[in-house]
């Protein structure tokens, strides 16, 4: 079984109100990427799939959702929070994307990546599925690409 | 009551932790399984411990291994929080010797339930 755009929709989704207390609805259509300041979180399966999800969001996306996960005000907020954060989500989002692949695989530890300035590519992959969703006005794309080496 | 919080994640340690105190424990919190087994030691034997799988270090399943290999931990309740969620991964979990999972992610309603089946807490 591979992730499907729903199956990223529905669990990023049900992180986000689960344990952000944050909606997010679909954007429709194809978005353009995340602009300006962002994050970018990257988490690795590997075993009998072998791929990796990637979460890129805009910086104030990343900040609403510390504010709601730890009760911090904006200006409290600090950029290892940032990259805490957004860590965390990219290993929930992948932890379940990794139930959905064949099995048994392995999840790798997260890495995030902040800049204004920076290009993302997974060498030897292909996306599989991607999905923009749109929270509080804020982007957050979530994409999952599989190994093709 | 004391509870030991093992979670790479500030955030999570921060979510877990106020559950925790809401339900009455008091939090000892450690960033990783070896710190976890360094907080055992120095804090004594909390009445569980809520540790996360994907870790650096030490992970969640070589810290309840390490736990379990030593006799003075043998009735320490232990339970995972973490985005495990495949049957083989809670088998291996469970014969290393975790009581209880809970996957992320979870709400309070979920923990206090875990809690419950164990007895421990508020709610016993």
């Amino acid at each position: 079984m591979h992730p499907s755009q729903d199956d990223l929709i529905s669990i990023t989704q049900n992180i986000l109100s689960t344990m952000i207390s944050m909606e997010a609805s679909p954007m429709g259509g194809k978005a353009d990427p995340v602009a300006g300041k962002r994050l970018t979180g990257c988490i690795s399966i590997s075993g009998e799939w072998k791929g990796a999800v990637v979460i890129q969001s805009s910086e104030a996306f990343t900040r609403q959702a510390v504010c709601n996960m730890l009760q911090m005000k904006p200006t409290e907020v600090s950029d290892s929070d940032l990259e805490d954060v957004l860590s965390e989500i990219t290993n929930m989002i992948g932890g379940n994307i990794k139930s959905l692949v064949k099995s048994p695989s392995f999840l790798s530890l997260p890495s995030v990546t902040v800049g204004s300035d920076f290009s993302f590519q997974l060498k030897g992959s292909r996306v599989l599925a991607e999905t923009s969703l749109d929270c509080n006005g804020e982007q957050l794309d979530v994409l999952v690409c599989e190994s093709v080496t | 009551m004391r509870a030991l919080l093992i979670d790479d994640s500030r955030a999570i340690r921060r979510i877990i932790g106020d559950i925790m105190k809401s339900l009455g424990f008091e939090i000892t919190e450690a960033i990783h399984g070896l710190d976890g087994l360094a907080k055992l030691e120095e804090f004594g034997i909390p009445d569980i411990v809520l540790v996360d799988w994907n870790m650096p270090e030490m992970n969640g399943l070589d810290f309840i291994k390490a736990v379990r290999a030593d006799p003075k931990y043998v009735d320490l309740p232990l339970m995972m929080v973490t985005t495990e969620t495949e049957m083989e991964r809670l088998a291996m979990a469970f014969v290393a010797g975790v009581n209880e999972y809970v996957m992320k992610p979870f709400d309070k309603a979920m923990l206090v339930e875990k809690l419950e089946i164990l007895g421990i807490g508020a709610a016993s």
